[in-house]
């Protein structure tokens, strides 16, 4: 049977979720800065046509731009990150693909697969019209993209956003090929900025010069990942849903459950295991993670249980790749959305706002701690000797110290009685 | 901001099996179950009236424009925006940046958001033209009463 995947992308999604309450804010340059207040995280269209840099020191960019920055027109708008808010509108654009598409796997914060294969019906106009949906619900735009595979579908993706109906499908051969010619070596999904640099230096530029790579040759540079990759641009799905690597952004650690879960504890430790499990990841890719999201999920497919779907985002203090921490703000985000009586199919955790360990900005609240990262070391050395969880992080100590610096976030207008917006 | 308000908790690695045992709701250290426990049946959830989760959100009202309609300072308003706007319903909306609370009316063919307030004189009715936009349906309204 022929694959179709999708990929629903936000677009803009930090900027566009602070638009959706401050109305002011539309069509003005705007920019959301990382936890902290460190670097650029976000930016709307008129701040990237200023040429203001993603992942550009907030302070450089003040400097370059002079007085330029903060007067007239177009004066550049800030917000300190609010990760509350976006992942509280994360939430609701999840749930709501969740019950139009029929098996969906959550990528990142603003970003998800959905499996399209075997459709009894048009997917592209099923797009348009769950696109639609997604605008009038939640009053963010998503861009789709559809495929036969995962990689097509996020190369479809690309063109979506730059397409007036913001749905892109490269089913068709003729519109695929020229897709493929159409699209970067390095904006292939799989294909990073070091793989690419290797293949442009031997002639490989777009897309489409490697779908007609040679293979062995193919193999030697990138080995069996890479390949992947390449029969997935030629239309052989070679990723099913819920497989996939991480983008550098989110990290995701999730399951479904073999039989559903309801207890506290039990899912608290289940939670507790995705944790862990993703802080490991974290220290093997040497980022460090700026926010914590826990999401919990019912059986959707069981309508005579009761259901529920929560999530919520917890921001760290400082940005860290230390488990105990990490563990604490997931306890505390399973705390707020945990309720009884359901019985949950799905958990998961995500870990967001990622940046390599050492461009991280250093804390006012407390300098790294070498022992803590020591003892990070030691953990990791002997789960990798003896086998993943043979040493693991038992108790949840008590702490209150993920407090951000954050001088202009915008109120948590969706989670926080006290925040709520007003209407005149 | 955040507050850990439960003490340390440790927790039971995953290996061990669990047997399953049924949890009372009445404690009974003697004697006869209480005759109700078979008819328990939940609670009522507040969150029930709200028809569609994704698409609700919670605003406050600030001012006076809509006291005729019911509508005070300081109220909250349940707005569902996956209904679709009406003529007559009363509507958050945007209009110069601003988000506002009015009746939406549909009159010599423009759509017009309608102040309903005891003195009309201090609040004027504006139709909706370029950057304006319906941001969702007031679907309740939410007031202390003491």
């Amino acid at each position: 049977m022929n694959c179709i995947f999708a990929v629903a992308d936000c677009n803009n999604f930090y900027v566009s979720c602070e638009q959706v309450f401050q109305p002011e804010l539309r069509d003005k340059p705007t920019v959301v800065l990382s936890n902290n207040d460190g670097c650029v995280i976000a930016r709307s269209p008129e701040a990237k046509a200023m040429g203001i840099a993603m992942g550009e020191p907030y302070f450089k960019v003040r400097q370059r731009m002079g007085p330029a920055w903060a007067t007239g027109q177009n004066a550049v708008q800030v917000r300190s990150a609010n990760f509350t808010l976006y992942g509280d509108m994360s939430r609701r654009v999840m749930d709501i693909i969740a019950d139009n598409a029929p098996e969906i796997e959550i990528y990142s914060i603003d970003e998800c697969f959905m499996d399209y294969t075997g459709a009894a019906f048009d997917v592209v106009e099923h797009a348009r019209a769950l696109r639609a949906t997604l605008r009038q619900w939640t009053g963010l735009s998503v861009s789709i993209g559809l495929g036969p595979t995962k990689t097509l579908a996020k190369l479809a993706n690309r063109k979506a956003k730059q397409d007036e109906t913001g749905v892109y499908d490269v089913a068709d051969l003729a519109v695929r090929n020229a897709a493929l010619k159409d699209t970067a070596i390095e904006d292939v999904w799989g294909i990073g900025r070091c793989w690419s640099k290797r293949l442009k230096r031997h002639g490989l530029y777009t897309a489409h010069d490697l779908t007609i790579a040679d293979r062995r040759w193919a193999r030697n540079i990138m080995g069996v990942v890479g390949l992947c990759t390449i029969d997935e641009l030629n239309g052989l799905s070679a990723l099913a849903i819920e497989h996939s690597e991480p983008d550098k952004k989110t990290l995701c650690v999730s399951r479904s459950f073999g039989h559903t879960v309801s207890d506290r504890n039990a899912l608290a430790e289940r939670i507790h295991y995705f944790t862990v499990r993703a802080a490991e990841k974290l220290r093997q890719g040497d980022w460090v993670a700026g926010a914590v999201s826990v999401f919990v999920r019912g059986n959707a497919f069981r309508q005579d249980l009761p259901q529920y779907s929560n999530s919520t985002t917890i921001g760290l203090a400082i940005a860290t790749s230390d488990t105990g921490p990490i563990v604490r703000a997931a306890q505390y985000a399973l705390d707020r959305i945990y309720r009884s009586g359901i019985p949950y199919k799905k958990a998961g955790v995500l870990l967001l706002d990622l940046q390599p360990r050492a461009s991280a900005p250093p804390s006012l609240f407390g300098a790294a701690n070498p022992r803590r990262d020591h003892l990070m070391d030691v953990m990791d050395n002997l789960n990798r000797k003896f086998g993943s969880g043979a040493v693991s992080y038992g108790q949840i100590p008590q702490a209150r110290t993920w407090y951000m610096n954050q001088h202009h976030r915008s109120p948590r207008y969706t989670t926080h009685w006290q925040e709520l917006p007003m209407v005149k | 901001m955040f507050h850990l308000s439960k003490s340390p908790r440790i927790l039971i690695p995953v290996a061990s099996k669990h047997l399953a045992l049924p949890l009372y709701l009445s404690r009974v250290p003697a004697g006869f179950p209480s005759p109700a426990e078979d008819f328990v049946d939940g609670v009522l959830d507040l969150n029930d009236l709200i028809e569609h989760p994704a698409a609700t959100f919670i605003v406050r009202v600030s001012g006076y424009s809509m006291t005729e309609a019911g509508i005070f300072d300081g109220d909250l308003l349940v707005v569902d925006r996956s209904l679709k706007p009406r003529s007559g319903q009363i509507v958050v909306a945007v209009t110069d940046g601003e988000m506002v609370v009015k009746r939406l009316k549909r009159k010599a063919g423009r759509w017009w958001l309608i102040p309903e307030a005891q003195d009309n004189s201090a609040f004027r009715a504006t139709a909706m033209g370029e950057g304006s936009e319906i941001w969702g349906v007031v679907k309740n309204v939410i007031r202390n009463l003491s």
